[in-house]
């Protein structure tokens, strides 16, 4: 079977230097997972856990420590970073940033903004750029008026479309989106949100979306990576882990949304004990990540890692010892 | 002025304008809302509708360019507006305290965070250094941060945004205020520290008797956690009601439309609908009785005469002429039966 994206065993350490001696940071420590083409993956976790480093490896703009990132079947991780804007391969993973306000050239007008990205990526001159900018904003609901414009004087929507159109404007195959509602106002979002969902499939990208927001995850994504300090913890179809979370992590970050999916009254927060996690330098390689926060954390827990592995017959896979087997109904 | 009894803050017919070069801004339009001793009021709306506008002006530390043109701040029967120079300054940080949106910029980056708690402690209550110190770390621990010994003396920098929140709501609770004004407290957060502090204000404002107001655009934290919503909207607030009641049956359209744009409970995106048009421009000298008007659905020509908050019921109340009102009717019915 043939994945869009595949990454295999990634990792990203970082040096900290502290009393004369050197440790590592384990930002991502052996991802492995797949995105399909014209598959939405969504990628969870609390900040620090490693999204954005995760992020960056597999859009190439960082360099990994070990492991493979394959896209269509090639390893993209034999590209350095500081290569790969100019290779041919940039075109078909491209991003789209959190900050509709911070990623803009605040002295681009929003067509120069995507006019750029079209004479680099797609080799156009200027008059064929032009058109196929005109082209995009069309896609993506953006007035003609409007790409005279610079970042400040446009709202923060419009701001978001002109980042989602610089984006896409050479075809990509895989859309990488971190947070890109998250500074939005909810109606605004609702907007944006739809704005994507259509786009993807009219263009036939696939999206991997990162956020923290679970209930944008749930509405738009078809499979959900649940990341806890630099490893996935849990992964499956976004109805099965959202209606019956099997690891402790899931099922903290589901009963901390402000009254719950199931219409509860919040407290079930309280899952999670402690409150900090634990630190992300050298941590000890036979213990579970989460322990000091697990409700659980039973002896096993502190003499061996749990690895992700299958719980059923279903895609579903968890890293626990102890996972909540309850069984999901689709309804 | 006529008072209501129980009521800590009472907001009247406030009007704030700012004047800018390119004209005077009408940010809040006689805005009036109550808050009673230990309940908690959440304000929502989009960026714009002058939340924040209204707690800086309650607070008194509203920008150079604001003006208060008509209406009345009353605090525990105190005029906050004849009182803007040093009698504030005693009130603020004592009596009415914030926590800000972004803790990170709004706590000194160059000061120990135990002394930024002890500099209110001591500006407030006049106690020695020492002592100052001792109840700076029952603060620190009272939101519950490990270790405040060892964190006294972090800087904003060395910690992680959640803890940051949890040092800014123990400047803010010092002084045991008995009105908090949270404006988007946990906005940027993880929703694991979001729910952690939700409950931490919940808790100590539910122990203290704290009256809070909470400002925030995510409509499902507010009902979570508010007794009462009032929702704003370009600078009127258009409906006022008790959390869930206005969640189940909103009266305003602008309210049933910010609900129905809320992911919260969708079961899929297209059953999100958005909110048609912008908030209008709100430089304008004519702008509408109804300032949703030109965004709304059920527009007639009755929508343009003069518009206020009118009673649904005892605890209910909307600014529109052709209210969804069909929506409480029980609640109604059972009004008229028992004052008949």
């Amino acid at each position: 079977m043939s994945h869009l994206l595949e990454s295999i065993d990634l990792q990203r350490y970082f040096p900290v230097r502290k009393n004369g001696e050197t440790r590592q940071l384990h930002a991502v420590d052996g991802i492995d997972f797949h995105l399909a083409a014209g598959e939405t993956v969504g990628l969870v976790g609390e900040s620090g856990c490693g999204k954005s480093t995760l992020v960056r490896l597999l859009t190439r703009t960082l360099d990994p420590s070990a492991g493979q990132v394959r896209f269509r079947n090639h390893d993209l991780g034999l590209i350095r970073a500081r290569d790969m804007a100019r290779h041919p391969q940039r075109k078909n993973i491209q991003m789209v940033f959190q900050d509709p306000t911070d990623s803009l050239n605040p002295r681009y007008t929003a067509r120069q903004t995507i006019a750029e990205s079209v004479r680099l990526l797609c080799g156009l001159g200027r008059a064929q750029a032009d058109a196929r900018v005109d082209e995009v904003a069309d896609w993506v609901g953006l007035p003609h008026a409007l790409l005279e414009r610079y970042p400040h004087q446009l709202s923060g929507g419009q701001k978001a479309r002109v980042g989602i159109a610089r984006a896409i404007v050479s075809r990509p195959a895989l859309l990488v989106l971190d947070e890109p509602t998250a500074a939005l106002d909810v109606s605004v979002q609702t907007v944006i949100l739809q704005l994507l969902d259509r786009l993807k499939r009219e263009l036939e990208m696939s999206f991997l979306f990162v956020s923290h927001d679970l209930n944008v995850v749930r509405l738009l994504c078809d499979r959900v990576l649940v990341m806890y300090l630099g490893q996935i913890v849990e992964s499956g179809n976004t109805d099965a882990v959202f209606h019956a979370p099997a690891h402790p992590y899931t099922r903290a970050l589901i009963a901390s949304l402000p009254g719950a999916i199931d219409g509860q009254t919040p407290g079930a927060a309280d899952l999670l004990v402690g409150g900090d996690p634990q630190s992300p330098i050298d941590p000890d390689p036979n213990r579970c990540r989460l322990l000091g926060r697990c409700p659980r954390g039973l002896a096993p827990c502190a003499e061996a890692a749990p690895v992700l592995s299958a719980i059923d017959d279903s895609p579903r896979q968890v890293a626990c010892f102890y996972p909540t087997l309850v069984q999901y109904a689709r309804h | 002025m006529s008072h209501t009894p129980d009521a800590l803050l009472e907001v009247a017919g406030l009007s704030v304008d700012f004047r800018t070069r390119s004209g005077t801004v009408h940010a809040l339009d006689k805005v009036s809302l109550t808050l009673a001793s230990g309940e908690t009021l959440g304000l929502v709306g989009e960026s714009g509708s002058g939340k924040s506008v209204l707690s800086f002006a309650i607070m008194g530390i509203q920008d150079a360019a604001a003006r208060i043109s008509a209406g009345s701040l009353h605090f525990a029967g105190q005029d906050l507006l004849a009182n803007r120079g040093k009698a504030m300054r005693t009130l603020r940080g004592r009596e009415l305290a914030m926590i800000f949106q972004n803790p990170r910029v709004a706590l000194n980056p160059i000061r120990q965070v135990g002394r930024q708690i002890a500099d209110v402690i001591s500006r407030h209550t006049g106690v020695h250094a020492a002592a100052c110190r001792e109840r700076a770390l029952q603060c620190l621990a009272e939101v519950r941060i490990p270790d405040p010994e060892r964190r006294y003396d972090a800087y904003p920098f060395e910690l992680s945004g959640g803890m940051c929140q949890r040092v800014m709501i123990a400047i803010a609770l010092a002084c045991k205020p008995r009105l908090l004004i949270a404006d988007e407290p946990t906005t940027g957060l993880d929703v694991t520290t979001q729910a952690a502090i939700m409950r931490l204000i919940h808790d100590l404002s539910a122990r203290r008797q704290m009256s809070t107001l909470l400002i925030t655009h995510d409509l499902s934290l507010a009902r979570a956690y508010c007794d009462r919503i009032a929702v704003m909207h370009a600078g009127h607030i258009v409906e006022v009601g008790p959390s869930a009641e206005l969640f189940a049956h909103p009266c305003h359209p602008y309210s049933e439309r910010l609900i129905a744009a809320t992911p919260h409970g969708a079961a899929a995106l297209s059953a999100l609908a958005s909110i048609p048009g912008n908030l209008p421009d709100l430089r304008r000298d004519d702008l509408p009785a109804c300032r949703f008007a030109e965004r709304c659905s059920r527009y007639g020509a009755s929508c343009d005469a003069a518009l206020e908050l009118r009673p649904l019921s005892a605890t209910h109340s909307v600014a529109c002429h052709r209210a969804l009102e069909d929506a409480i009717p029980l609640r109604l019915e059972t009004e008229h039966v028992t004052s008949a």
